[in-house]
Protein backbone atom coordinates (compact mmCIF):
# COMPACT_ATOMS: atom_id res chain seq x y z
CA UNK A 1 0.00 0.00 0.00
CA UNK A 2 1.44 3.49 -1.00
CA UNK A 3 0.65 6.78 1.09
CA UNK A 4 1.08 9.99 -0.22
CA UNK A 5 1.14 13.78 1.71
CA UNK A 6 -0.83 15.86 -0.31
CA UNK A 7 0.20 19.44 -0.65
CA UNK A 8 -1.31 22.77 -1.41
CA UNK A 9 1.28 25.56 -2.78
CA UNK A 10 2.03 28.22 -5.85
CA UNK A 11 -2.13 27.75 -6.06
CA UNK A 12 -1.90 24.08 -7.48
CA UNK A 13 -2.04 20.48 -5.87
CA UNK A 14 0.69 18.26 -5.21
CA UNK A 15 1.69 15.08 -4.12
CA UNK A 16 4.61 13.04 -2.49
CA UNK A 17 5.23 10.04 -1.57
CA UNK A 18 4.77 9.97 2.20
CA UNK A 19 7.91 7.41 2.79
CA UNK A 20 9.94 9.92 1.00
CA UNK A 21 9.36 12.94 3.39
CA UNK A 22 12.23 13.81 5.96
CA UNK A 23 10.43 16.05 8.18
CA UNK A 24 7.59 19.00 7.96
CA UNK A 25 7.70 22.16 9.53
CA UNK A 26 5.36 25.01 9.99
CA UNK A 27 7.46 28.51 9.01
CA UNK A 28 5.61 31.68 9.46
CA UNK A 29 3.95 31.92 6.10
CA UNK A 30 3.01 28.44 5.23
CA UNK A 31 4.91 24.66 5.18
CA UNK A 32 8.43 23.55 5.07
CA UNK A 33 8.33 19.85 3.28
CA UNK A 34 11.80 18.34 3.75
CA UNK A 35 12.57 15.92 0.95
CA UNK A 36 16.08 13.70 -0.07
CA UNK A 37 16.38 16.55 -3.21
CA UNK A 38 15.65 19.26 -1.52
CA UNK A 39 13.03 21.82 0.62
CA UNK A 40 9.77 22.90 -0.27
CA UNK A 41 7.95 25.59 0.19
CA UNK A 42 3.94 25.23 0.35
CA UNK A 43 0.57 26.75 1.53
CA UNK A 44 -1.15 24.01 3.15
CA UNK A 45 -0.43 20.49 4.19
CA UNK A 46 -3.59 18.74 3.37
CA UNK A 47 -3.09 15.31 4.84
CA UNK A 48 -2.49 11.71 3.86
CA UNK A 49 -3.90 9.57 1.35
CA UNK A 50 -3.65 6.18 -0.29
CA UNK A 51 -2.97 4.22 -3.17
CA UNK A 52 -3.19 7.38 -5.69
CA UNK A 53 -3.39 5.91 -9.25
CA UNK A 54 -0.66 7.83 -10.97
CA UNK A 55 0.18 8.28 -14.72
CA UNK A 56 3.50 9.26 -16.48
CA UNK A 57 3.06 13.26 -17.66
CA UNK A 58 2.95 13.29 -22.07
CA UNK A 59 4.70 15.05 -24.62
CA UNK A 60 1.97 17.57 -24.53
CA UNK A 61 2.55 18.75 -21.41
CA UNK A 62 5.96 18.23 -20.98
CA UNK A 63 6.30 20.30 -24.11
CA UNK A 64 4.51 23.66 -22.17
CA UNK A 65 5.57 22.63 -18.32
CA UNK A 66 9.47 22.04 -18.09
CA UNK A 67 9.45 21.44 -14.05
CA UNK A 68 10.28 18.05 -12.82
CA UNK A 69 7.36 15.51 -12.06
CA UNK A 70 7.17 11.61 -11.23
CA UNK A 71 3.86 11.58 -12.37
CA UNK A 72 0.02 13.04 -12.91
CA UNK A 73 -2.76 12.17 -10.78
CA UNK A 74 -6.34 12.53 -9.53
CA UNK A 75 -7.77 12.99 -6.19
CA UNK A 76 -11.17 14.19 -5.06
CA UNK A 77 -11.75 14.68 -8.92
CA UNK A 78 -8.74 17.24 -8.58
CA UNK A 79 -5.61 16.92 -10.99
CA UNK A 80 -2.30 17.03 -9.17
CA UNK A 81 1.07 16.40 -10.00
CA UNK A 82 3.20 13.73 -8.34
CA UNK A 83 6.57 15.30 -7.09
CA UNK A 84 10.11 13.43 -7.76
CA UNK A 85 11.31 13.49 -4.10
CA UNK A 86 15.07 14.11 -5.07
CA UNK A 87 14.12 16.91 -7.98
CA UNK A 88 11.15 19.24 -6.24
CA UNK A 89 10.10 21.56 -8.82
CA UNK A 90 11.78 25.07 -8.17
CA UNK A 91 8.35 26.76 -8.19
CA UNK A 92 8.34 25.09 -4.45
CA UNK A 93 11.51 25.56 -3.99
CA UNK A 94 12.65 26.46 -0.41
CA UNK A 95 15.52 29.01 -0.82
CA UNK A 96 17.21 30.79 2.35
CA UNK A 97 14.59 32.53 4.41
CA UNK A 98 15.33 36.06 4.85
CA UNK A 99 13.28 37.53 7.87
CA UNK A 100 12.47 41.03 8.43
CA UNK B 1 -17.98 15.49 -64.00
CA UNK B 2 -14.82 13.20 -64.86
CA UNK B 3 -15.24 10.54 -61.26
CA UNK B 4 -11.79 11.29 -59.88
CA UNK B 5 -13.57 12.52 -57.03
CA UNK B 6 -10.81 13.95 -54.46
CA UNK B 7 -11.40 12.90 -50.66
CA UNK B 8 -10.41 14.68 -47.83
CA UNK B 9 -10.66 14.32 -44.30
CA UNK B 10 -13.49 15.78 -42.27
CA UNK B 11 -12.71 18.19 -39.50
CA UNK B 12 -14.09 20.11 -36.94
CA UNK B 13 -14.20 23.94 -36.91
CA UNK B 14 -13.77 25.96 -33.94
CA UNK B 15 -13.53 29.58 -33.00
CA UNK B 16 -10.52 30.67 -31.50
CA UNK B 17 -10.38 33.92 -30.95
CA UNK B 18 -10.07 35.46 -34.07
CA UNK B 19 -9.30 32.58 -35.65
CA UNK B 20 -11.22 29.54 -37.58
CA UNK B 21 -9.45 26.36 -36.86
CA UNK B 22 -9.87 22.70 -37.70
CA UNK B 23 -8.95 19.64 -36.23
CA UNK B 24 -9.42 16.22 -37.78
CA UNK B 25 -12.63 14.72 -36.62
CA UNK B 26 -10.63 11.08 -35.89
CA UNK B 27 -9.04 12.89 -33.00
CA UNK B 28 -12.10 14.11 -31.12
CA UNK B 29 -13.19 12.16 -28.30
CA UNK B 30 -16.15 14.56 -26.68
CA UNK B 31 -16.84 18.37 -26.38
CA UNK B 32 -17.46 19.90 -22.75
CA UNK B 33 -18.49 22.55 -21.29
CA UNK B 34 -17.11 24.44 -18.43
CA UNK B 35 -14.64 21.64 -17.23
CA UNK B 36 -12.44 23.14 -14.31
CA UNK B 37 -9.18 23.64 -15.03
CA UNK B 38 -6.44 23.81 -12.35
CA UNK B 39 -3.12 25.98 -13.49
CA UNK B 40 0.37 24.73 -13.46
CA UNK B 41 2.56 27.50 -12.31
CA UNK B 42 6.02 28.02 -14.52
CA UNK B 43 3.55 26.94 -17.60
CA UNK B 44 3.81 28.37 -21.29
CA UNK B 45 0.88 30.76 -22.00
CA UNK B 46 -0.47 27.57 -23.99
CA UNK B 47 -1.22 25.76 -21.26
CA UNK B 48 -4.16 26.73 -19.34
CA UNK B 49 -3.93 23.19 -17.03
CA UNK B 50 -4.86 20.32 -15.66
CA UNK B 51 -7.96 18.97 -15.63
CA UNK B 52 -10.01 15.84 -14.72
CA UNK B 53 -11.59 14.28 -17.01
CA UNK B 54 -13.08 10.47 -16.95
CA UNK B 55 -10.57 10.08 -14.21
CA UNK B 56 -7.91 10.79 -15.43
CA UNK B 57 -5.39 14.03 -15.18
CA UNK B 58 -5.24 15.98 -18.93
CA UNK B 59 -3.71 18.73 -19.82
CA UNK B 60 -5.65 21.91 -21.21
CA UNK B 61 -4.47 24.01 -24.18
CA UNK B 62 -5.56 27.84 -25.02
CA UNK B 63 -6.04 27.18 -28.50
CA UNK B 64 -5.75 31.47 -29.06
CA UNK B 65 -2.54 31.49 -27.64
CA UNK B 66 -1.41 27.68 -29.59
CA UNK B 67 -2.20 29.55 -32.74
CA UNK B 68 -0.85 32.96 -32.01
CA UNK B 69 -4.43 34.33 -32.82
CA UNK B 70 -6.04 37.90 -31.44
CA UNK B 71 -8.21 37.20 -28.60
CA UNK B 72 -11.84 37.64 -29.73
CA UNK B 73 -14.25 39.99 -28.35
CA UNK B 74 -15.57 37.94 -25.70
CA UNK B 75 -12.72 35.67 -24.39
CA UNK B 76 -13.90 33.01 -21.91
CA UNK B 77 -12.98 29.86 -23.71
CA UNK B 78 -16.15 28.25 -22.26
CA UNK B 79 -15.96 24.49 -24.35
CA UNK B 80 -13.05 22.27 -23.89
CA UNK B 81 -12.87 19.95 -26.99
CA UNK B 82 -11.38 16.71 -26.08
CA UNK B 83 -9.22 15.04 -27.90
CA UNK B 84 -6.23 12.58 -28.70
CA UNK B 85 -2.53 14.20 -29.46
CA UNK B 86 0.31 12.04 -30.34
CA UNK B 87 0.83 9.02 -32.37
CA UNK B 88 -1.50 6.95 -32.16
CA UNK B 89 0.83 3.81 -30.49
CA UNK B 90 1.24 6.91 -27.69
CA UNK B 91 -2.07 8.82 -27.96
CA UNK B 92 -2.37 11.42 -25.01
CA UNK B 93 -5.90 13.13 -23.93
CA UNK B 94 -5.69 16.70 -24.09
CA UNK B 95 -7.74 19.39 -24.01
CA UNK B 96 -8.31 22.19 -26.35
CA UNK B 97 -10.25 25.44 -24.91
CA UNK B 98 -12.39 27.27 -27.57
CA UNK B 99 -14.58 29.54 -27.82
CA UNK B 100 -17.26 27.43 -29.77
CA UNK B 101 -17.67 24.83 -31.66
CA UNK B 102 -18.91 25.91 -35.83
CA UNK B 103 -19.25 22.42 -38.19
CA UNK B 104 -17.77 19.63 -39.63
CA UNK B 105 -16.41 19.91 -42.81
CA UNK B 106 -13.84 17.71 -44.96
CA UNK B 107 -11.11 19.54 -45.53
CA UNK B 108 -8.82 18.32 -48.94
CA UNK B 109 -5.08 17.57 -48.23
CA UNK B 110 -4.29 19.49 -51.49
CA UNK B 111 -5.91 22.52 -50.58
CA UNK B 112 -3.77 22.99 -47.42
CA UNK B 113 -0.89 25.67 -47.90
CA UNK B 114 1.17 23.77 -45.91
CA UNK B 115 3.17 25.72 -42.79
CA UNK B 116 6.71 25.57 -41.82
CA UNK B 117 5.88 22.22 -39.93
CA UNK B 118 5.07 21.57 -36.17
CA UNK B 119 1.68 21.40 -34.88
CA UNK B 120 -0.11 23.51 -36.72
CA UNK B 121 -0.32 21.55 -40.52
CA UNK B 122 -1.28 24.67 -42.63
CA UNK B 123 -4.00 27.02 -43.84
CA UNK B 124 -6.86 26.26 -46.02
CA UNK B 125 -9.88 28.64 -47.61
CA UNK B 126 -13.11 26.99 -46.54
CA UNK B 127 -16.33 28.87 -48.27
CA UNK B 128 -14.15 31.94 -48.69
CA UNK B 129 -12.90 31.66 -44.96
CA UNK B 130 -9.42 30.95 -43.90
CA UNK B 131 -9.43 28.39 -41.50
CA UNK B 132 -5.89 27.09 -39.89
CA UNK B 133 -5.72 23.53 -39.69
CA UNK B 134 -4.24 22.03 -36.68
CA UNK B 135 -2.20 18.81 -36.14
CA UNK B 136 -2.42 17.07 -32.88
CA UNK B 137 -0.65 14.10 -33.84
CA UNK B 138 2.84 16.35 -34.04
CA UNK B 139 1.20 18.74 -31.01
CA UNK B 140 2.37 15.01 -28.90
CA UNK B 141 5.11 14.28 -30.84
CA UNK B 142 8.31 14.15 -28.09
CA UNK B 143 9.42 17.58 -27.06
Amino acid sequence: MSRWLLLDGAGSLWAVGHDAVIAVERRPRGFRVRLGGGDLLVDRVLGVVENLATTAAGPVLKRFWHEPAAGLAVHAARPLVVLDPERPPTILEAREEVDG
Amino acid sequence: MNGAQKSGELHLLVRAGADLCALPVHRIRRIVRELPVSPLPGAAPELRGLAEFGGEPMPVLDLVRLVGAAPGANPTYPLIVVGWAGPDERRELVGFAVDAVLEVANVLAEAIVPAAGGWFRGDVSLGGRAVRVLDPEELGARP
